[in-house]
């Protein structure tokens, strides 16, 4: 669990519309860090921060979009609302294909620009609750023996005791134990629960 | 020049500094230049341009020559190519002789206080020690400034470990080259003597000697002479034979505990050694040494200049790419290769031959040459004053037959002649004259007569022009429009030639006129069209533009409604922090100017339909356009090298229609490397002197180049490779450069793409 604050990470290579921004941003009681390009903020940013990106789309180097397409190669999944000089609609579909969360126009109202940093940080931290819940249960299931695990498999697929004694080979009633202890160290309350915590650590497929 | 002892760390760089000859004559040259830069600075003054500065930090005390050289090399290097002003400013720590904490504590306090409020875009250290002192103290002065540094050996650098935005090239400090050279010197050399001290720095040296034998270009015999005491190395030094070469790299201490200043040392060693003795450092040079591969201090002030010049054009210094090391030079002493007998065309290509003595022929020839010349010179003059004895018997005959004849032929012609008293201000004027201005058969003429038949709007330079000729003396040659007495107006051109007295003071003008009217219309009606023809391309290119004129003016909008929101949630706030809204409503002005200035911009390319011709800075103009153009370059990627080039001639020109023709060129570059990958779209703009008194842009890119076979049809009307274009631009292009007897020409680029070159002649009233 991180405990740093949510911070918007502004990206703009222009001094006066990267100050302007700050101190907008700032007057509303965001944490703001600023930079003048995207290698800058790639040198610095440490994924473990939560927030969001705030990125103009035309800058020298490393421009907006391919910010965005570094970070998804990097699984940094950091949302980004982006704003633009000028109206480009091929760069704007680009944006939002790529997962941005808006494509605001410069000069960009400020209501317009809070609305959507807070759905960015909402979705920012909503994801990476999610992480953090994924990792926890990945960890309940790399508690289970093998063989527990094995009827994990089989329990989730829907099969019922008898025909996972048969498949295993071993007795109906060694089965029931070990399935007691697989709800157990799951901590699920019920099949469906079960069922429903396998399938959000997103692991299904690999038992 | 005595010499300062320096703290260890900065002997080995500091300690060549003595070649007073060499020195003196580059710092001449360099302050004449530096002059030069300076005048041209005062004399073509760039407005609102940001005054960039650059901090220069010294670790030793004024007045080294190395570092007069090292700072002139570096400022002109960062002013070549720039028309930012640049400011300097320099800082001696002198720690090297106050190394107690203390001066070094209240020293950077100072310097804190000093550069307080004072923005500084780069910091170069010059040396390691100044180096040193700022890897340990930026962050405290000026905080986040990119550092440069030069005269900083690989070794030092490692143990220094910098910061990604503390850049600079090191010096190459590498023995091997050296010992290479003296090895290829004598081919006959079999054995190696490596001679070395007992200092910490000498040890050093010792080591990277002993990680350099195996690198050797040939097997040779190698002989150690380490931490011998002075006596017993000189000894064995002048035993040496034929068959060995000696190379030393510095000697502070030798066996026995005695300290040297290096050079002495070397000194010693060199005049005791029977052998070639081979050195690092182009200090030693002239003390009896053969030479070595080493290091300039022109050309380490170069390279950091122009790492300083690509800093302020907004590199960053983490994408720099800089060489890993300097390149040094192979400095010889040209008296000790005729000792050694060796040929100079043996030497590596680019030598640098020192104290070469040259032969009498040599050192005379002018001497011999111009006592010859004078001699010759007499022999012709005394014949031609024969000749023309002759000739001006002969002259005065045909002179009288031939005005009869030019004064018919002038009337059959049409031309008018006539004469002017100045003296007596009294015109005479053949019957061909009085007619093409309308004047009456007989009348007298006078100056103010004469002007009196001139349409009023050609009064005043007319005057003007005729009053400069009778100053300078010169030929004139004018077009006015003459208004006969029935309204009717005609375009007379007038050539008129001045003839002196005596003493200087104009006697005559004698001149002839002609009626132009005719072709002056047909001129007339062709420039109109081409102003037409320009402006539709205006229009044209605007519409290309307005998604980069939309991006330049919401930069300062963004800013200025952000700024003012802002301000607004301040004022809500209780109490409302008024420091800052202060500070606000100075940004957004600030602002609010860039916007008009974009705007003033636009308007001067966009809005003007008039041809004007005026004096241009053709560097101010490729300024103008590549501002205009940065987003839409932005926007597509496309990297734009500037390489202007100080001090042009100006040139006579419509500001406007230049630029459009530029805009053009620059626009065509982009589009032709659409299909790059990012890192390929590399346009150049380049300006400078062509041949014959001509200025000249370039504009180059690595597009596909031009198809040789296309090449002539290129400038035709409609001629295009885009699908969209309309084949226009580049024959307006060509049509506008010419109306300004000039040439727009184009030529594939040795590597990828196609440079187009715009020459034009150099204005008449340049100050240059």
């Amino acid at each position: 669990m991180s405990a740093a604050e949510p911070t918007v990470f502004i990206v703009d290579d222009d001094p006066a519309v990267r100050k302007a921004l700050t101190r907008l941003l700032r007057t509303a009681d965001y944490r703001v860090e600023a930079f003048e390009g995207a290698e800058a903020f790639l040198n610095l940013y440490n994924p473990q921060h939560p927030g969001c990106l705030l990125l103009d789309v035309a800058m020298p180097g490393l421009d907006g979009l391919a910010l965005q397409q570094r970070l998804r190669e990097a699984d940094a999944c950091l949302p980004i609302v982006f704003l633009t000089g000028q109206g480009d609609i091929p760069a704007s579909v680009r944006a939002m294909k790529g997962g941005a969360v808006d494509f605001l126009s410069k000069p960009v109202d400020d209501a317009a620009l809070f609305t959507a940093l807070r759905e960015a940080i909402g979705l920012d931290a909503a994801a990476r609750l999610a992480r953090e819940g994924q990792v926890l249960i990945q960890r309940r299931i790399a508690s289970l023996t093998p063989r527990e695990l094995e009827v994990l498999r089989q329990v989730v697929q829907g099969k019922p005791n008898k025909q996972i004694a048969t498949e295993l080979g071993i007795a109906e009633k060694t089965i029931k134990i070990h399935r007691g202890r697989v709800m157990e160290k799951m901590q699920a309350r019920s099949l469906a629960e079960l069922v429903r915590l396998t399938e959000y650590a997103g692991l299904v497929s690999t038992l | 020049m005595g010499k300062a002892e320096l703290n260890p760390g900065c002997q080995t760089t500091f300690e060549w500094l003595l070649r007073s000859k060499r020195i003196s004559l580059t710092v001449s040259f360099v302050l004449v230049v530096a002059g030069l830069v300076l005048f041209s600075g005062v004399a073509l003054p760039v407005a609102a341009e940001p005054v960039r500065t650059v901090l220069m930090v010294y670790g030793e005390s004024r007045l080294h020559p190395a570092i007069t050289i090292l700072d002139e090399n570096l400022r002109s290097a960062v002013q070549e190519g720039t028309g930012q002003p640049v400011e300097f400013l320099t800082e001696f720590l002198d720690v090297g002789r106050f190394s107690d904490g203390r001066y070094e504590t209240r020293l950077t306090e100072f310097l804190r206080a000093k550069y307080l409020g004072r923005p500084v875009d780069v910091i170069v250290a010059g040396g390691p020690t100044a180096l040193k002192y700022l890897l340990r103290h930026r962050e405290e002065i000026l905080r986040g400034t990119p550092v440069v540094h030069m005269v900083v050996t690989p070794a030092q650098l490692k143990a220094l470990a910098p910061p990604p935005d503390v850049v600079g090239v090191p010096i190459d400090s590498d023995p091997l080259p050296t010992l290479a050279l003296a090895l290829r010197l004598h081919a006959t050399a079999r054995r190696l003597v490596l001679v070395t001290g007992t200092s910490a720095w000498d040890l050093e040296w010792e080591k990277q000697l002993r990680e350099a034998v195996p690198r050797l270009p040939r097997p040779v015999e190698v002989e150690f002479l380490a931490g011998l005491p002075m006596e017993k190395l000189q000894a064995r030094l002048r035993s040496l034979t034929g068959d060995a070469v000696v190379f030393v790299p510095t000697f502070f201490r030798d066996g026995a505990g005695r300290s040297f200043v290096s050079r002495d040392g070397v000194t010693q060693i060199a005049q005791a050694s029977a052998a070639p003795v081979y050195v690092p450092y182009n200090t030693y040079v002239g003390i009896g040494i053969v030479g070595g591969y080493m290091p300039t201090f022109e050309a380490i002030g170069r390279q950091a200049g122009v790492i300083v010049r690509r800093l302020l054009d907004g590199e960053l210094p983490t994408t720099l790419h800089l060489p890993p090391v300097q390149r040094n030079d192979y400095i010889l002493d040209w008296r000790q290769l005729r000792r050694f007998g060796i040929a100079e065309d043996s030497l590596p290509a680019g030598s640098i031959l020192e104290f070469r003595q040259p032969s009498f022929w040599k050192t005379y020839r002018w001497h011999i040459a111009a006592t010859f010349a004078v001699i010759l010179l007499q022999a012709v003059f005394i014949a031609a004053l024969l000749v023309e004895r002759r000739l001006r018997r002969q002259a005065i005959a045909e002179l009288r037959d031939s005005e009869k004849r030019m004064s018919l032929a002038a009337d059959a012609t049409g031309v008018g002649i006539w004469l002017w008293d100045i003296a007596r201000d009294d015109i005479w004027a053949t019957a061909q004259t009085r007619t093409l201005y309308g004047m009456p058969e007989s009348a007298p003429i006078d100056f103010n007569r004469f002007l009196d038949t001139l349409h009023p709007l050609d009064r005043g330079s007319t005057k003007k022009s005729v009053d400069e000729a009778l100053t300078t003396g010169n030929d004139f040659e004018l077009q006015y429009r003459v208004v006969h007495p029935d309204g009717e107006i005609r375009w007379v051109s007038a050539r008129g030639q001045v003839e002196s007295r005596n003493f200087g003071q104009p006697g005559t003008v004698v001149g002839v006129s002609l009626d132009i009217t005719a072709r002056k219309s047909a001129e007339l009606a062709v420039e109109r069209h081409r102003n037409e023809l320009a402006r539709m391309a205006r229009v044209g290119l605007s519409g290309q533009l307005s998604g980069a004129i939309a991006h330049e003016l919401n930069q300062p909008l963004t800013a200025i409604l952000s700024n003012a929101q802002a301000a607004q949630r301040l004022m809500g706030q209780e109490p409302p922090d008024l420091e800052e809204i202060r500070e606000i409503f100075k940004d957004i002005v600030e602002e609010d100017q860039r916007a008009v200035e974009v705007i003033r911009r636009l308007r001067t390319l966009f809005n003007r339909g008039e041809l004007q011709r005026q004096p241009l800075d053709l560097n101010e103009v490729t300024r103008e356009v590549m501002r205009l153009m940065h987003s839409e370059l932005l926007t597509r990627n496309v990297n734009l090298v500037a390489s202007l080039a100080e001090g042009l001639p100006t040139v006579l020109g419509d500001r406007v229609q230049l630029q459009q023709v530029l805009l053009n060129l620059i626009v065509n570059a982009s589009e032709s490397m659409a299909e790059n990958e990012p890192l390929g779209r590399r346009l150049t703009v380049r300006t400078g002197l062509g041949g014959e008194g001509a200025v000249t842009v370039e504009v180059a890119d690595l597009g596909k180049g031009v198809d040789p076979d296309a090449m002539d049809s290129l400038f035709e009307p409609f001629f295009t490779t885009k699908p969209q274009g309309m084949g226009m631009g580049l024959a307006i292009s060509r049509s506008i450069i010419e109306a300004h007897d000039g040439r727009l020409s184009v030529s594939k680029n040795e590597g990828a793409g196609a440079t187009f070159r715009v020459s034009l002649p150099v204005g008449e009233d340049s100050g240059l």
